[in-house]
């Protein structure tokens, strides 16, 4: 595995979505959501934050994914930033 | 011989049974439950139920018709009065012992800092960023601590912050959140007149954010210290998911970059209300006749038609405002501009009218600021809890 890479888990907060991905170091926690957002269909019309499950930290969207901070194998979490008493996101559920 | 055992049970018995309540720290503490929506309303009536002894509710809403499918406070016969006002009532009427005062209002205008800093904790149970953007920076500022509630359909997310070194709400906030809250607003700066989106949301959630909302009240309240506090600590939050059902607990960093930490010195407490001072006494008695009084907001002092010319005085916060005050009445068009001021010194017209004409609330701190060095002085009051004073 390449220094300069690193592989995770990543799922958003519902687990309706999750993939193994490999990302540069170099990357933004705010290009993440980005990208995960495209792939994935998720709403734009509220933020998100990303939160290392396996560390149990949440990720600052300026932050790069520096070995300490995420690790080989570890579980990130696209988790809905909590603005609104409730998000239009889930409407789908019911 | 038998042996004869009389219990006389009050209120809190079954609390006291439990190792370690202290039933009348909860009956000391102050809380403020800013929000009485959803989520407020399971908050204020866990809160009275347990004996908190003094609760400040404040909102600026109104009671809709939807609000009652997940609001246990409210009633059909409730629809158009203030939320804050009835949640008062109800909390009143499900326990007596309770102190609960009442505020319809904006916590960004109409609250001055020292009922914060008269506050052991606050409670956000709030449906809009601006709004827990400034419950933020307020409580920073009174060295009170805060618990963050939010939810959507099926998670709920508790955090506690608290006065120190750790993260506050605003270090969470990234820039693509900065530029979505900057389209609320015009070039103006007046907040644009789009209605808000309506949230989905049931009372499930309302329940389970409440309920960890108030246990986490519990637990700081019979903290001796914050090292020996239960559940969450400063700068960290839980999310509680039901679908599929997951709870977890997370950190969370401290920005560097963060411009919500601006630290307040000593306060000075004075005994005059914002209706019986101006700018020119508060100067007088800070004895800093040259220096200037820093509002904490920007105030629209006038404004002025850059089409016509015709000018208008007017006088609110500027952040209060929507983008409708453009329009001018004399030649029917948004040609209108908002003139402010964050501060006032001695020789501006408004520096004699009385503080309270200029939309500073009761209980202000104010800052006042002279080459550079800053005092800050608290205006007093009508007392929250009125048997008990602020």
């Amino acid at each position: 595995m390449p220094v300069n890479k690193v592989t995770f888990y990543l799922q958003t907060a519902d687990r309706t979505r999750k993939a193994q991905v490999t990302f540069p170091r170099s990357m933004r926690v705010r290009d993440v959501v980005r990208t995960s957002a495209h792939r994935w269909f998720m709403s734009r019309h509220i933020d998100y934050q990303v939160a290392n499950s396996t560390t149990g930290t949440v990720l600052l969207s300026n932050e790069q994914l520096l070995p300490e901070r995420v690790h080989n194998g570890d579980v990130l979490v696209i988790q809905p930033f909590p603005t609104h008493g409730a998000s239009i996101t889930a409407i789908r559920k019911y | 011989m038998q042996e004869e055992f009389r219990h006389v049970e009050d209120r809190y018995a079954r609390h006291r049974l439990i190792e370690g309540w202290d039933q009348e720290r909860l009956a000391a503490a102050k809380v403020m439950v800013a929000g009485a929506g959803a989520i407020g309303n399971e908050v204020i009536k866990l809160l009275a139920m347990m004996g908190f002894g003094h609760i400040l509710i404040v909102d600026f809403d109104q009671i809709e018709i939807t609000n009652l499918t997940r609001s246990a406070l409210f009633r059909d016969k409730d629809f158009g009065r203030p939320k804050a006002i009835v949640a008062a009532e109800r909390a009143r009427e499900i326990n007596p012992d309770v102190a609960v005062a009442a505020l319809q209002g904006d916590l960004r205008f109409d609250l001055g800092l020292g009922v914060y800093r008269s506050m052991d904790l606050v409670i956000g149970c709030l449906d809009s960023l601006d709004a827990r953007l400034a419950l933020n920076r307020a409580c920073l500022r009174a060295g009170t601590p805060w618990l963050n509630g939010g939810i959507e359909v099926t998670v709920a997310e508790v955090a506690l912050f608290g006065a120190g070194e750790g993260a506050c709400f605003e270090c969470g906030m990234s820039p693509e959140m900065w530029e979505r809250r900057a389209r609320r607003f015009s070039c103006t700066g007046l907040q644009t007149s789009l209605p808000d989106a309506k949230m989905p949301t049931t009372a499930v959630m309302a329940s389970v954010a409440a309920a960890y909302l108030v246990q986490e009240a519990l637990s700081l309240l019979h903290a001796g210290s914050p090292a020996e506090k239960e559940g969450l600590r400063f700068s960290e939050k839980i999310t509680i998911s039901v679908q599929p059902y997951d709870t977890g607990t997370y950190a969370l960093p401290r920005n560097p970059e963060c411009l919500a930490h601006e630290p307040i010195n000593a306060i000075h407490v004075r005994t005059e209300t914002p209706s019986e001072v101006t700018v020119l006494d508060l100067l007088s008695l800070a004895g800093r006749p040259n220096g200037i009084v820093e509002l904490g907001f920007d105030l629209i002092t006038e404004l002025a038609c850059v089409h016509c010319g015709h000018r208008e005085p007017f006088i609110r916060p500027l952040d209060a405002c929507d983008e409708n005050l453009l329009y001018c009445e004399k030649c029917l068009r948004d040609s209108r501009h908002p003139e402010t001021v964050s501060w006032l010194d001695s020789d501006h017209p408004l520096s004699r009218v009385p503080l309270a004409e200029l939309c500073i609330p009761e209980h202000a701190v104010l800052g006042i600021k002279k080459d550079g060095a800053r005092t800050h002085f608290q205006l007093s009051g009508r007392p929250i809890w009125p048997q008990e004073g602020v």
